[in-house]
């Protein structure tokens, strides 16, 4: 045997060790400063686009967030914000017992194609709120039914949740286009706008009730995950599964219920979404929020309150940077998605400076020569 | 005949797509980094493909007919760099920066996404059409060649190169010392360490390569499929996804994956192929557009439920610090 040295470098000028000790106000510091590079960013590239547009993007980003004049288009914030919120914050208790659930955008999906076809098909001399609590109902039970198959097979025969959970968003999508050939016969593939089935308008707008529920939700979901025996079963199988098991907790059966949980909210989000934020349906409705709603629980570390942060941030970016793009006349869409996803990038960098440290290697050896 | 002939031409056509990209992943997950940036990884090798047919398209006077070995090979240059540089930030991110893969991946898909529709939609594609007939076929006598060459011989040079970077890629991780180091890493990455593989520069280098290897596959599609009449929707990431979807499908082998993207590829066209005749149950369509998925599925399920062989490679998706041990 011809065995070929180690070709490692114990001498690279770098190494990185884990930080012990860090102060929370210096890793605030560090996130913070991350943030506001993330929005430096968008303004740089923005101005690299459109060349003079820095103040304009900046007081655009501005406007399209915080005019307060215009109540109805801080609401719109407020609902981006409670969508993301909500998902993110739904989908944590399987993340924390490393149920890597990323199909998320697919249990809202079928939730949305649900509620809406009940609240087109039920007949129209029903009283709304009929309507609304069946389109509810419904877009919970498909959104629940959906997540369980992924949780059945993970629980009895191990199945690769992730992969398992990421297929499951495209059948849902296309389900969702099959859904809309089927019931619009005209061949026109658009929904149209529902007619019953809505939620009331309040402050000229009839994404108001979505923020609220979606708090009560937020509320719930802080009790469910911190306080109470579920949310202590969970912790405990994502530190350990065979300790979990020792101390008589049935994995099987927890993970089946967290992800039943985790539908019938993601669900509720669905029915939201068409009844209350955009009143039609189409297959691409909930527009990637799922995916983001899986960046937000993870940069929030599981934890309520910055999960609620990162949701606003999130939002902001989404709508500023929107609302900036078009107003310089750039593709607002795509704007948004390159800094979405700038930001998450840098804030990722910033979890790994806040964790760790990098020594440089001669330095060191300087320092222990002197010693 | 002549239906089914040209049906087959178009699926394996539409295959060469998923393979570069199923064949990219392959060797990310053979590292163990289930990279779920491909779709965007895919579009950024478009954006690389189009720019390196723009800058060859404006290297030469307007009258002057096209290099067929030019319109090929630039392009392809630049969609390497481009998902090369995509599979660079995925393993800065995931080994320098010990992020975890999944929410990498994602992120990577939202930024390539979008960075590559911004940049496609304000392409100037003059004579791109052009360029996109001439490197239609690689053999321009194939029609001599009767039905034989109507399916085989009329591909692009990029079928070819699919095939032949597949096959090499299959026979690199069966037969090779690096391939045997690759799996190792893939499986096992503290044995590995142990074993004295650099674990660190295995999974960047087969995570470049792989985002490389895909890239090309998105540029095929932008140049060949749509020809110039770039649209900000053409749905890039869709393909990206049936990618992974045929990694799964083919049990992480190179040589069934050829296979299985011809198999997905005729799934993919074929409701554009029946839609005519299909009148009122037009919901069909999407039927055959679900079977991909639904197949992928059903075998995650089947391997998991029968066969401890066929597996992903064990160390999938888990990031690998030294000093976590």
């Amino acid at each position: 045997m011809n065995e070929k040295k180690s070709t490692h470098k114990l001498s690279s000028p770098l190494y990185v060790t884990k930080r012990l000790g860090f102060a929370k106000w210096k890793y605030w510091a560090i996130r913070a400063g991350g943030i506001v590079l993330a929005f430096l960013v968008a303004g740089i590239v923005c101005s690299i686009l459109k060349p003079g547009s820095f103040g304009t993007f900046y007081s655009e980003l501005i406007r399209g967030c915080f005019d307060f004049t215009d109540i109805s288009s801080i609401i719109d914030l407020l609902v981006i914000f409670s969508i993301l919120l909500t998902i993110a914050i739904v989908i944590t208790p399987a993340f924390k017992m490393h149920f890597w659930n990323i199909g998320a955008e697919g249990q809202v999906l079928i939730g949305a194609m649900t509620a809406a076809g009940i609240a087109k098909f039920c007949p129209s001399d029903m009283p709304n709120i009929v309507i609304l609590i069946l389109a509810m109902v419904g877009a919970q039970s498909a959104s629940v039914i959906w997540s369980i198959i992924p949780a059945f097979f993970k629980a009895y025969f191990n199945t690769n949740e992730t992969l398992f959970t990421l297929m499951m968003n495209y059948i849902a999508m296309i389900a969702g286009a099959m859904a809309i050939s089927i019931w619009i016969k005209n061949g026109s593939q658009s929904f149209g706008t529902l007619n019953q089935g809505t939620f009331p308008t309040i402050f000229g707008n009839s994404g108001t009730l979505v923020f609220i529920f979606s708090m009560a939700i937020f509320v719930g979901m802080f009790f469910y995950i911190n306080k109470g025996k579920p949310g202590y079963e969970v912790t405990v199988i994502g530190e350990s599964i065979d300790t979990a098991r020792y101390i008589g907790i049935n994995v099987k059966m927890v993970t089946i219920r967290t992800m039943a949980i985790s539908g019938l909210l993601l669900g509720t989000v669905g029915f939201f979404i068409v009844c209350g934020v955009h009143q039609t349906f189409s297959a691409s409705i909930v527009g990637g929020k799922g995916f983001t709603g899986v960046l937000i629980a993870w940069l929030g570390h599981f934890q309520p309150f910055e999960i609620m942060l990162f949701a606003f941030l999130a939002a902001v970016m989404e709508k500023g940077t929107a609302t900036a793009a078009s107003a310089v006349s750039i593709s607002a869409s795509q704007f948004s998605a390159i800094c979405t996803g700038a930001f998450f990038f840098i804030i990722i960098a910033c979890e790994f400076f806040s964790r760790y440290q990098f020594h440089l290697r001669h330095k060191e050896k300087k320092e222990a020569e002197q010693v | 005949m002549s239906y089914v002939v040209s049906f087959l031409s178009m699926a394996i056509k539409f295959a060469t797509v998923f393979l570069f990209g199923a064949t990219g992943e392959i060797i990310n997950q053979k590292s163990g980094h289930l990279n779920m940036g491909t779709p965007g990884i895919m579009y950024m090798g478009a954006l690389g493909g189009i720019l390196g047919e723009r800058i060859y398209l404006d290297s030469i006077p307007a009258d002057v007919a096209l290099n067929p070995f030019m319109i090929v090979f630039l392009p392809i240059v630049f969609a390497v760099i481009f998902g090369a540089i995509g599979g660079a930030i995925f393993s800065f991110f995931t080994v320098t920066l010990r992020c975890n893969q999944n929410v990498t991946g994602l992120t990577l898909t939202t930024f390539g996404v979008g960075l590559a529709c911004f940049f496609i939609g304000t392409m100037d594609t003059t004579r791109m059409s052009e360029a996109g007939l001439a490197l239609q076929h690689a053999f321009p006598d194939y029609a001599n060649a009767g039905w034989f060459g109507e399916i085989f011989l009329s591909q692009s040079w990029f079928t070819y190169l699919g095939i032949v970077v597949a096959i090499a890629t299959a026979v690199i991780i069966k037969f090779t010392r690096v391939g045997l180091n690759l799996r190792a890493v893939g499986e096992n990455a503290f044995a590995a360490d142990n074993a004295g593989i650099n674990v660190a520069r295995y999974r960047y280098i087969a995570t470049i390569i792989g985002g490389a290897i895909a890239g090309i596959g998105g540029a095929f599609y932008e140049l060949d499929n749509v020809k110039g009449m770039f649209n900000v929707a053409d749905g890039i990431d869709a393909f990206g996804w049936l990618a992974l979807c045929i990694v799964i499908f083919s049990l992480w082998r190179p040589m069934i994956a050829i296979g299985a993207s011809f198999l997905f590829a005729c799934l993919s066209i074929a409701p554009t192929f029946f839609a005519p005749y299909l009148g009122a149950a037009g919901y069909v369509t999407y039927i055959l557009k679900m079977v991909p998925y639904v197949a992928t599925v059903v075998v995650l399920i089947v391997v998991s439920v029968l066969s401890k062989k066929n597996q992903a490679p064990a160390s999938l998706g888990v990031p690998y610090f030294r000093e976590d041990r």
